[in-house]
């Protein structure tokens, strides 16, 4: 991928959590990309945990939470190196959890800041997973934007995904209705 | 969530992470978590600390005058937007046929829930006139005709009224009510039209685009729209259990010279089974699941987006039960 296609992305405000996202499911790529983010008014429990523990978790931790672009980040910590942070409330999700973190990674890298490596979180379960970017991931990665952009290029969303998974997503209500 | 509804005169206000009620004799504190609308029905007195603070827990206050007329409502700023839905939202209101094929679809839904209203009682012959009615929605060429058809249709519907309710009625009349039963009718029609106004905020829908009325309408049309399919449910349904169990009377009004209108009292009585109505279940044959009647209004404007991305036509929540 060329810096003209780098910089067409950035255009595209890809998210984080877009990335994560076309992991999950494209329909629900698309819908929220769109700004039909039902997220905030689902009364689903799992959502509203999610919420809150994302807003609450690292409060006492005495790290600010750094944006930019389009990349949220939990926290950084500075040992020599910058490492990122996501929380997360389930492993059910942990390769499109992976992916957002190695985008936020890279993203990173794209601003000359020293980062090859993040951690998500798992506190509902105790657990931690590191996670490593490594040069094919950055390849890997760049065929995800590119489907990434070719998702939100279709005038109507994917069909609905029909799988078990849909009775615990946001958007339940929206799809099956 | 649940709804908060103020009778009493007073002073409303931020303290700290909760709101209190203050009135002359006592002090009332409510904690916000578990509000999302509050309707208030005297005097208050607020300010725009308290407003920020409803805004930024996403609650609604809607105000009524002393007589009951709807008065407006404070609404918190969108948090919902897609440029992408308002686009095709403009696009279906401006382009005729697309508009037309919507308007009917509301006049449609409203029709069959009012027949349904009907054909409980056995109003046969009013139902055999209502389905020749709806037969011509198909028909019409304009906003306008398919309005008089509705009209038609209404007139029709509000013949039976003092049949079924054994109250006086005459033909429908708003500004002002000339009776009870239409102070009644305008009252139910306002708390309606706030529910969906809420609902409508929560999705990305712009409420002011709108099909059936005219968006030109001072109001928040959208609201009005989509109202019309779930009055003969939520209010019209309401209205007649309310005065065939006797709950309200003729002394729930008061004759002004001019008009009539809900007294307080009237008004608690009214809102309480309202809000009763709105938290009863009902199980879902699509979703499969128990619902709340008033989850059906999200679910219905959810079916609007669908149609307006052009992925499913909108088909109106008609009532089964
Ligand atoms: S309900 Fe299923 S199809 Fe719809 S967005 Fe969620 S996962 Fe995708």
């Amino acid at each position: 991928m060329n810096s003209d296609q780098v910089t067409e992305l950035r255009k595209a405000h890809i998210t984080g959590t877009m990335v994560a996202y076309y992991f999950i499911c494209h329909r629900k790529l698309w819908l929220f990309a769109k700004g039909l983010n039902l997220e905030n008014i689902s009364g689903n429990a799992d959502v509203i945990k999610g919420r809150i523990l994302h807003e609450t978790r690292f409060n006492r931790q005495n790290n600010k939470e750094v944006a930019f672009d389009t990349v949220k980040i939990d926290f950084l910590h500075y040992n020599g190196q910058v490492y990122v942070h996501e929380v997360k409330k389930s492993k059910k999700f942990e390769e499109a959890h992976t992916w957002q973190l190695k985008y936020y990674i890279y993203m990173l890298q794209e601003k000359g800041v020293n980062c090859s490596a993040g951690v998500i979180h798992y506190p509902s379960s105790m657990r931690r997973e590191e996670v490593n970017f490594t040069p094919g991931d950055r390849e890997l990665l760049m065929k995800a934007l590119a489907g990434i952009q070719a998702v939100l290029s279709k005038p109507l969303p994917e069909k609905k995904a029909g799988r078990k998974m849909c009775s615990r997503c946001a958007y339940f209500d929206f799809c099956y209705i | 969530m649940r709804t908060y509804y103020i009778f009493s005169s007073g002073r409303l206000r931020r303290m700290d992470n909760t709101l209190a009620l203050e009135l002359e004799t006592e002090r009332r504190v409510v904690p916000v978590e578990d509000i999302d609308h509050i309707y208030c029905f005297s005097e208050l007195d607020l300010n725009t600390r308290l407003l920020d603070f409803l805004a930024q827990k996403q609650i609604c206050l809607h105000f009524f005058n002393y007589y009951g007329h709807y008065s407006g409502s404070f609404i918190p700023r969108e948090s919902q937007l897609s440029g992408f839905l308002l686009v095709r939202q403009v696009e279906h209101y401006l382009d005729q046929a697309k508009r037309l094929e919507l308007a009917r679809t509301f006049v449609e839904g409203a029709l069959h829930n009012i027949r349904r209203n009907l054909e409980k009682r056995e109003y046969d012959d009013i139902c055999s006139k209502l389905d020749e009615i709806r037969e011509g929605i198909g028909k019409t060429a304009s906003i306008e005709e398919l309005m008089s058809l509705e009209a038609h249709a209404r007139k029709a519907y509000y013949d039976t009224w003092e049949e079924i309710t054994g109250w006086e009625f005459g033909s429908r009349s708003k500004r002002p009510p000339a009776n009870a039963l239409n102070a009644l009718i305008s009252f139910g029609n306002a708390m309606m039209y706030t529910v969906v106004l809420k609902e409508i905020y929560r999705t990305a829908l712009n409420p002011t685009i709108s099909y059936l009325h005219e968006p030109s309408e001072r109001r928040y049309s959208l609201a009005l729209d989509v109202a019309e399919i779930f009055k003969p449910v939520f209010v019209d349904r309401l209205i007649f259990r309310l005065i065939n169990l006797n709950m309200l009377k003729e002394t729930h009004f008061d004759t002004n010279v001019n008009f009539v209108y809900l007294t307080e009292g009237g008004r608690k009585v009214f809102v309480k089974e309202f809000e009763e109505t709105l938290e009863k279940t009902i199980l879902h044959r699509k979703l499969k699941r128990n619902i709340r009647y008033k989850s059906l209004v999200r679910l219905d404007l959810y079916k609007l987006i669908k149609h307006l991305l052009g992925e499913e036509k909108y088909s109106p929540m008609k009532v089964w039960w």
